[in-house]
C-alpha cells in the first residue's frame, strides 16, 4: 500500500521536472545579467577591480570571465550545450567564492559565500542532469541521459 | 494610455531589440552564406547541390511535403475520385455526404454501372438487419450482425489508442474486427467493463491507491478524461509494458488478460461487453506461439474464448511475404502481445510454417477447428485460376472423405491489403478483386463447395457502391482496411511504417508515444461506428434503387458491362 501509494506520488510528481528545469534555467541565467552587464559596460575598470582582488592575469582573466558569463546567459536561456557551459561557469563561481566572498563568511546578508555557493550547486545540477527536455539540446542531440 | 506606456509594463517589450535583431540577420545571412560555401566546394556527395547550392535543397524540402501535401494540391489519383474519400470523412463525422454537381471523374469512363429497377422501392422494404452465418457444421458457427467488418490491421502496426478505437467503435457499431497477425492483445477489449463480469479469474488487475484516484478525478475536473486516464495509468501501472493495460472507466482500474493463467479459469461463455473478433493467424503465429516459435495449443484455446473464429493468413493483398515490423514499433507492449524481445526488428517467415503443402495445411485447420469448435477460415490471393483449383480439388478430396473442410475463404484483391510491403510486390502480385473473386465463384460452383465456404472479399472498398459491385461479383461478406483508417482519422500521408525516421502525423499507426497518447480513442470509436453505420445505410437505400430486399439477391446479372469506355 505505501509502495504503491509512493510509486503513484512519484509518477505524478515528476510530470512537471522539466518545467522546473527550465524555471531553474531561466532564473539562473537571469541573476547573471546584471553582474555581467556591469562587467561588460566598463572593461578597464573590471579589470582594475580584479587586480585590486589579487586575482592573477586580471586583464585577461576579466575578458575570460565576462565572456563565459554574457555567452552563458545566452546558452542558458536556450538550453544549448547545458553540461560544457555549466562546468565553465561553475569554475568562475568557484573564483568568486575564492576571491570576493569567501572572507565574508557565510550569510547572504553579509555578502558571504551562500548565493554564488548557491548557483554554483544549481550549475552541478544542470551539468550532470541536463537541461531537461525543454531545451535546445534535447532537440537537436537528443541528449537521452537525463 | 499610448503605446509606449503600456509596452512601458512589460521589461520584455520595452528594451531595445534593436541590436539583437542585427545581430540575428547577420547570423542568418552569416549561415546561409557557409551552407553555399559547402554545398559547392566542399561536400561531394550530392551532385545537384555543387550545382545548384542552397536553392537546390528546396528539392528535398519539396519531396518531404509531398506525400503529406498531396492530396491538397494533387489530383486523387488512388481511388475513383477524391469525392469517394470526402464521403468517408464526412459519413465518419455524421454530416450530410449529399454532393451538388457532378463527382470529379468522368462518369461516362466508368467500366461498370448497377442496373436499377423500373419501379424502385423504399428503403423501408429493404432488409434492415444484415448478417451472415460462418461455419455452419461447427459447433459454435458465428453468426455475424453485419456484412461488413474491419479487416485485418494488427495492434502494433496500429498504434494500441487506435485498435482501442476500432474495438469500441465495432463493439458499439455492432460489426466483426479481424485483429490481423499481431494477435489477440488487450486492447481489442477496450470496451469491457469489469462491472459485468461475474468471472475475473483471468485478469490482471492493477488498482490505484486513494492518491491515485484523487489525482484522477483532481486533473479530469482541470482538463479532460484523456488526459486524466494517460496520467492515472503511469501512476497506477509502474511497469515497462504498461500499455498492454486497458482501462475500466467506472472502476478506476487497469486490467489485462493474464495468458499464464489455467484454462479453465478463462470465460466459457461468449464475453458480453467486447466486439465480434476474427483472430488472425499469420506465420509469425504471433500470440499463439511457444517461445522457440511453434504452435501453442493451450494458449490458443485461452485466445478462442474470445474469439468469434479464426482466420489462417496465408497472404495479403500487396505482398506475399511475412510481415514486417520495425524496432521502432516493437515496443515493450508489442514485445508481451507476442511473446518476442523487445526493441528488434521484427521479420516474420515467409511461408506459413504449418502450410507446406495442401494436406498439412488443410490437417492444420481441421485442428484448429476441432481445437476452438468455432469456424475456421484461410485468407490467400489469387493468382490464376488453375492455382487456385489446386485448393478446391484438395478441399473437394477432403469433403468426399469425409473430413471437415475451412469454413470461410477470404480473398484478397492485389491493388489492397498493402500495409507497408515492398513496391515491386505491389505493382506486381496478386490479382485485382473482381476477376479473383470470379475465378472463385466460378471454381467453387464446378467443383459443388460453394455451399460450404462463405466468401469474404476485400480491396479498397470505399463506399457502398464499392461495396455492392462485390456482392454481385459473389462475396458474402466484405472487409474493409482503408475506409476505416481513414474514419479513425488518418490523412494518407503515406508515413505509416516508422520507415525513413518518420511516423503517423495522427498518432493512428505509429508506437512514437508522444504522437499516438493523444489519439482521440472515444471522439474516433464514434466515427468509426458512425462510417460503418453509414455505410449499411447507402447500401441499404442503393438496394432500394436496385429493386432489391435482401443481399442474396444480388449476381452479377446486376452489373452493366459497358463498352464504350473512352
Amino acid at each position: 500500500m505505501i509502495k504503491n501509494t509512493l510509486g503513484e506520488v512519484s509518477v505524478l510528481f515528476a510530470y512537471p521536472r522539466h518545467l522546473f528545469m527550465l524555471a531553474a534555467r531561466l532564473l539562473l541565467a537571469y541573476g547573471f545579467v546584471k553582474p555581467a552587464l556591469l562587467k561588460l559596460n566598463d572593461m578597464n575598470a573590471t579589470a582594475q577591480w580584479f587586480a585590486s582582488l589579487s586575482i592573477p592575469l586580471p586583464t585577461f582573466t576579466a575578458y575570460l570571465v565576462t565572456g563565459i558569463e554574457t555567452i552563458a546567459i545566452v546558452l542558458l536561456v536556450l538550453g544549448l550545450f547545458t553540461r560544457p557551459i555549466s562546468i565553465l561557469l561553475s569554475f568562475v563561481m568557484m573564483g568568486a567564492i575564492l576571491f570576493v566572498h569567501e572572507s565574508h563568511g557565510f550569510s547572504v546578508s553579509d555578502n558571504g559565500i551562500e548565493i554564488p555557493l548557491y548557483y554554483m550547486l544549481f550549475l552541478f545540477i544542470f551539468a550532470s542532469f541536463g537541461a531537461g527536455k525543454i531545451s535546445l539540446d534535447n532537440l537537436l542531440f537528443k541528449d537521452d541521459n537525463k | 494610455m499610448n503605446n509606449q506606456n503600456f509596452f512601458a509594463n512589460f521589461p520584455l517589450l520595452s528594451a531595445d531589440w534593436g541590436v539583437l535583431l542585427k545581430i540575428l540577420m547577420v547570423v542568418i545571412v552569416l549561415v546561409l552564406f557557409s551552407m553555399f560555401i559547402y554545398d559547392r566546394f566542399v561536400q561531394r556527395k550530392n551532385q545537384l547541390l555543387i550545382n545548384y547550392p542552397l536553392i537546390g535543397r528546396l528539392r528535398y524540402l519539396f519531396y518531404m511535403l509531398r506525400n503529406p501535401m498531396r492530396q491538397y494540391f494533387g489530383d486523387e489519383t488512388f481511388y475513383d475520385s477524391f469525392e469517394k474519400l470526402e464521403w468517408v470523412n464526412k459519413v465518419s463525422a455524421d454530416e450530410n455526404p449529399y454532393l451538388s454537381f457532378s463527382p470529379t471523374k468522368p462518369y461516362g469512363n466508368q467500366k461498370t454501372l448497377f442496373k436499377h429497377a423500373n419501379f424502385v422501392k423504399e428503403v423501408s422494404e429493404v432488409q434492415e438487419e444484415f448478417s451472415v452465418t460462418f461455419g455452419e457444421k461447427r459447433e459454435i458457427p458465428f453468426v455475424s450482425r453485419s456484412i461488413i467488418g474491419r479487416s485485418a490491421m494488427s495492434d502494433g502496426a496500429i498504434s494500441p489508442e487506435g485498435t482501442r478505437a476500432f474495438a469500441i467503435g465495432a463493439h458499439r457499431g455492432a460489426f466483426p474486427i479481424n485483429t490481423g497477425e499481431g494477435g489477440l492483445t488487450s486492447n481489442f477489449l477496450a470496451s469491457l467493463n469489469l462491472e459485468n463480469l461475474t468471472n475475473t479469474d483471468y485478469l490482471e488487475i492493477k488498482e490505484g491507491t486513494w492518491f491515485a484516484k484523487g489525482a484522477y478525478y483532481g486533473i479530469r475536473f482541470l482538463t479532460n478524461r484523456e488526459v486524466a486516464q494517460r496520467v492515472y495509468r503511469r501512476m497506477v501501472v509502474r511497469q515497462k509494458d504498461k500499455g498492454s493495460f486497458i482501462f475500466d472507466n467506472q472502476k478506476l482500474l487497469y486490467f489485462r488478460i493474464d495468458w499464464t493463467k489455467d484454462l479453465d479459469s478463462f470465460p466459457k461463455e461468449a464475453l458480453h461487453g467486447i466486439p465480434d473478433i476474427t483472430f488472425q493467424m499469420g506465420s509469425g503465429l504471433y500470440g499463439v506461439r511457444h517461445h522457440d516459435g511453434t504452435f501453442d495449443k493451450e494458449r490458443y484455446k485461452k485466445v478462442m474464448r474470445f474469439a468469434k473464429m479464426t482466420e489462417v493468413k496465408l497472404a495479403q493483398g500487396a505482398k506475399q511475404t511475412g510481415g514486417k515490423l520495425l524496432a521502432t514499433k516493437v515496443s515493450d507492449d508489442i514485445a508481451y502481445y507476442r511473446g518476442i524481445p523487445a526493441h528488434q526488428d521484427l521479420i516474420s517467415p515467409n511461408r506459413f510454417p504449418y502450410a507446406t503443402d495442401m494436406k498439412t495445411f488443410f490437417d492444420f485447420i481441421t485442428e484448429l477447428q476441432s481445437l476452438s469448435s468455432k469456424p475456421v477460415g484461410f485468407k490467400i490471393v489469387i493468382s490464376t485460376k488453375e492455382r487456385f483449383e489446386d485448393f478446391a480439388k484438395a478441399l473437394k478430396a477432403r469433403k468426399e472423405e469425409g473430413k471437415s473442410i475451412a469454413d470461410f475463404l477470404t480473398i484478397d484483391g492485389g491493388d489492397g491489403g498493402s500495409a507497408t510491403a515492398p513496391l515491386e510486390m505491389m505493382s506486381k502480385i496478386g490479382l485485382p478483386i473482381r476477376e479473383a473473386l470470379e475465378i472463385v465463384v466460378e471454381v467453387l460452383e464446378d467443383y459443388g463447395l460453394r455451399e460450404d465456404l462463405k466468401i469474404i472479399a476485400a480491396e479498397k472498398v470505399l463506399t457502398p457502391d464499392d461495396v455492392i459491385e462485390l456482392l454481385c461479383h459473389g462475396a458474402d461478406f466484405i472487409n474493409i482496411a482503408r475506409g476505416f483508417m481513414m474514419s479513425a482519422g488518418c490523412i494518407r500521408a503515406r508515413e505509416c511504417s516508422g520507415a525513413g525516421g518518420r511516423n503517423c502525423p495522427v498518432g493512428l499507426a505509429t508506437m512514437d508515444e508522444a504522437k499516438r497518447s493523444k489519439f482521440l480513442v472515444h471522439q474516433k470509436a464514434k466515427h468509426v461506428e458512425n462510417y460503418h453505420h453509414n455505410l449499411l445505410h447507402g447500401i441499404r437505400s442503393l438496394m432500394a434503387v436496385m429493386g432489391k430486399s435482401h443481399v442474396s439477391e444480388f449476381s452479377m446479372d446486376d452489373l452493366t458491362a459497358r463498352e464504350y469506355v473512352a
